[in-house]
């Protein structure tokens, strides 16, 4: 975990650095020559990107991200502050993900050929094709201004929560389908399953507690790096929808160079994704009693 | 079925107390002495209603000194009061000081009004005042507004309500900076709550006071019953954040919004048949304009005269922006002091613009770096047009176009934006021909890529002639030797088009902000 995400900060620091002085944005643009090399000096960016970078991972080390250049408040509050709002997003997105993809793929794997697999095949063509982006502008347009149904945009009821959750569980939503779906019918022609059904267990036991278990476990694998996904989405959405989350905050401080908080919200997000991967391990364990044992 | 009957006594009485009604109303007193501008606040007894408006990003602070924020200064209106407000014509008028005179030439001396206080019960006085301008120029806080006070040389309280403040050099635009970047901000409140702290929860002595705050979404006040200009019409005011274009637009038609403060071009034709909404548009500071340095072919002022009439300039306004758009013939904007209506801009001729560059030995044209700088509407199909219209004349210009403005901001702190660039200037909202002349034509500041050592002077004369009259005179001067030399290419301006609820009652003042405590009101 330390290797992935000192690498991150890493990265960060220099493609940051790539994008130009950040006193440009914070400053107004006939600010004096004089007055710009006050205001770098004072912020250390006069110094030399190496002793920079250095100066930055000791503070690191001591839990200490720095004070945003623009909002001049601590860099890593600016993020845990928005972090709930994200959270609650991605949350609503995975479980609506899950919730259509699991059952739908379930039924689509064990009745092949039918009509449910050829609903679920369509749904994973057209969330695949279809942009994020235009999907919550046109769900906005149909059910808040014309319908009067749900909120433009904002946070603070159930209802604002519901177009920008839907929006981005399509970002998720075909590749779950898709592996739930492969997994179900890879696992029906396993021998464990032949011997379940020749013992004359109902078709229902057979799917539900034989294959149900060991479909899941690619899904799970998938669905941490989905999670991947749906912070990359939640940052369109969450512009789109104007939902107070990190995503729309990293991309404020990006426009105005404003380090720090790019940087925090970086590192956040990197820990939150090995956290995560490592949760799914333990789900894994959980599930398949061979990975328990070994 | 027992039908009521008024009685003749009862009707009386009713009559009564409506005569007697109209009698006290009309026996209220006026606003308060000092109410700045026409449209004061003081319509209704009791303020009441709420107006929600939107804005692109979210304010990086509320502190008013501690930002370059186009939103944060739209708001900071409402919260805070400078010595010097604005009017409707963004006019100075008296603010937080009653009135003001030059001393001498290096010294403005303020007389502060009385009994006024922050929104916390905090007196404001003299060294309120102090306070503030001290804090905007310490060095440590990296104020990015800070420079703009650097010839502020120091600030005396001679009394409780008398301040002086004196300059290194003679500055007759002071009143003027202060009514934009001059708010007054509580000493007391700091000292106890911490810049941090007061960042988060304002206090000043505007209009409206501070109610609470959801970051990325919303900003609530409320008026400010004892303000010195009289209550605010409206109760409440609601800033929201919306970065969106389209979410805003859509917030608009829904209701969500009552104001949308930057609409796009392409969406002003989608209100058209909202019957609930309108666009109120007008011409604002921002301008383009083109840079020229002389170098190479554009050391001849044939070929510079040249290019000046290779442009279609009005036929940008008309075609590029709709007619959304105004020219601006000789670098200073219509709306502020000293524009010169008498000085024309160049007229369209090719014809002319091929026989000069013949005549200055380019008579095949010649190539040329364009920068061009994204900040104005349409700015990177203004242009593209202009690359077109140059080479109809034999100009081959290369353009870079920079959306990002730190780029460009880099470009020019490293002196390399010449040999031609297309920049644009919103005057920080100060509306006075200076702000732009000098920064950009003054050899030895910033911007310039010509030196004319006559312009300079008259650069200098008219930043420190306290007359008005004369410095009319002396940027009237200017605007000519700058249309004759010349030494760039004056272009245009984009309308700004705001989406309003027919509700509201509001026209933009040409300072791309809002003002609701002195120009909006609610239809009932």
């Amino acid at each position: 975990m330390g290797f992935v995400l000192a690498g991150t900060a890493a990265l960060a620091f220099v493609v940051l650095n790539l994008t130009g002085d950040p006193t440009t944005v914070l400053l107004p643009p006939d600010a004096p020559p004089e007055y710009v090399d006050r205001v770098r000096r004072e912020m250390g960016l006069d110094q030399p990107l190496w002793m920079q970078f250095l100066l930055f991972v000791s503070n690191l080390i001591r839990g200490d991200f720095g004070y945003s250049f623009a909002h001049s408040e601590p860099a890593l509050q600016i993020v845990l502050e928005r972090l709930p709002a994200t959270y609650e997003l991605l949350a609503a997105s995975l479980l609506l993900a899950v919730l259509v993809s699991l059952p739908l793929g379930l039924v689509a794997g064990v009745h092949r050929d039918s009509a449910w697999e050829r609903l679920a095949q369509g749904i994973e063509l057209v969330g695949q094709a279809v942009p994020g982006f235009w999907l919550g502008i046109v769900l906005v347009l149909l059910l808040s201004v014309h319908l009067s149904l749900l909120p433009v945009s904002g946070r603070g009821t159930p209802a604002h929560l519901v177009l920008p959750s839907v929006t981005l569980a399509v970002f998720v939503v075909p590749a779950l389908l898709r592996t739930m779906r492969a997994s179900v019918e890879e696992v029906l022609g396993r021998d464990f399953v032949r011997t379940a059904r020749a013992k004359g267990l109902p078709e229902r036991v057979v799917v539900s507690r034989h294959v149900l278990k060991n479909a899941l476990v690619p899904v799970i694998s998938v669905g941490a790096f989905q999670v991947g996904i749906l912070i990359g989405g939640a940052v369109v959405i969450e512009t789109v929808f104007s939902w107070p989350g990190v995503g729309r905050a990293m991309v404020q401080a990006i426009y105005q160079r404003d380090f720090p908080v790019v940087q925090a919200g970086v590192l956040v997000f990197a820990f939150q994704m090995v956290a995560l991967n490592a949760v799914a391990d333990i789900c894994h364990a959980v599930i398949d009693p061979r990975v328990r044992a070994a | 079925m027992t039908t009521r009957v008024w009685s003749t006594s009862r009707a009386t009485f009713v009559w009564a107390l409506a005569a007697l009604a109209l009698i006290v109303s009309s026996c209220s007193p006026g606003p308060a002495s000092g109410t700045p501008g026409p449209a004061s606040g003081t319509g209704p007894t009791k303020p009441s209603g709420q107006i929600s408006i939107a804005l692109q990003s979210d304010p990086v602070t509320l502190d008013p000194q501690m930002h370059a924020d186009r939103q944060a200064s739209i708001i900071e209106l409402h919260l805070f009061d400078s010595l010097v407000n604005k009017d409707r014509k963004n006019q100075p008028v008296p603010g937080l000081a009653e009135s003001w005179r030059s001393v001498d030439p290096t010294t403005w001396e303020f007389k502060l009004r009385k009994s006024v206080k922050f929104h916390n019960g905090e007196p404001f006085n003299a060294a309120a005042v102090k306070f503030s301008y001290e804090r905007i120029k310490e060095p440590a806080r990296k104020a990015p507004l800070g420079f703009y006070f650097d010839p502020v040389e120091r600030i005396e309280a001679v009394d409780d309500f008398t301040v002086r403040i004196v300059t290194n050099a003679p500055f007759p635009l002071l009143p003027l900076n202060l009514s934009t970047r001059g708010f007054i901000v509580p000493p007391k409140y700091i000292g106890e709550v911490g810049d941090e702290q007061f960042a988060r929860k304002p206090v000043g002595t505007g209009p409206y006071r501070y109610v609470e705050r959801v970051k990325d979404q919303r900003l609530v006040l409320e008026a400010n019953l004892d303000y010195w200009g009289g209550a605010p019409a409206i109760e409440r005011v609601i800033f929201r954040t919306i970065p969106e274009a389209s979410t805003r637009l859509n917030e608009l038609r829904t209701g969500g919004i009552d104001v949308n403060m930057v609409m796009l071009p392409d969406q002003v034709p989608l209100l058209k048949d909202e019957p609930n909404l309108r666009v109120a548009s007008s011409p604002i500071l921002r301008f383009a304009y083109i840079l020229l340095a002389a170098e190479g072919p554009l050391a001849s002022k044939k070929v510079r005269q040249a290019m000046n009439h290779a442009l279609p300039i009005d036929t940008y306004v008309k075609e590029l922006y709709g007619g959304q758009a105004f020219r601006v013939p000789a670098f200073v904007n219509p709306l502020v002091f000293g524009y010169d209506e008498s000085v024309k801009g160049y007229a369209y001729d090719p014809a002319k613009a091929k026989t000069l560059l013949a005549e200055a030995g380019f008579p095949n044209g010649f190539d040329i770096t364009f920068h061009a700088e994204g900040r104005i509407v349409l700015a990177k199909e203004l242009s593209q047009a202009i690359v077109q219209d140059f080479a109809k004349v034999g100009i081959k210009a290369t353009l870079n176009y920079y959306p990002d403005p730190g780029a460009v901001t880099q470009l020019i702190r490293a002196k390399k934006h010449g040999p031609m660039l297309m920049y644009s200037w919103g005057y920080g909202n100060v509306f006075d021909a200076d702000n732009l002349l000098y920064p950009n034509f003054r050899c030895g500041q910033l911007y310039p890529l010509i030196c004319d050592p006559e312009l300079d002077k008259l650069l200098d004369e008219e930043r420190t002639t306290f007359d008005q009259n004369k410095r009319k005179q002396l940027l009237s001067s200017i605007q000519m030797k700058l249309v004759d030399e010349p030494l760039g290419i004056s272009l245009l301006g984009a309308n700004v088009a705001v989406g309003v609820s027919k509700r509201v009652i509001w026209e933009p003042t040409g300072d791309d902000s809002i003002n609701v405590f002195r120009d909006v009101r609610l239809k009932s």
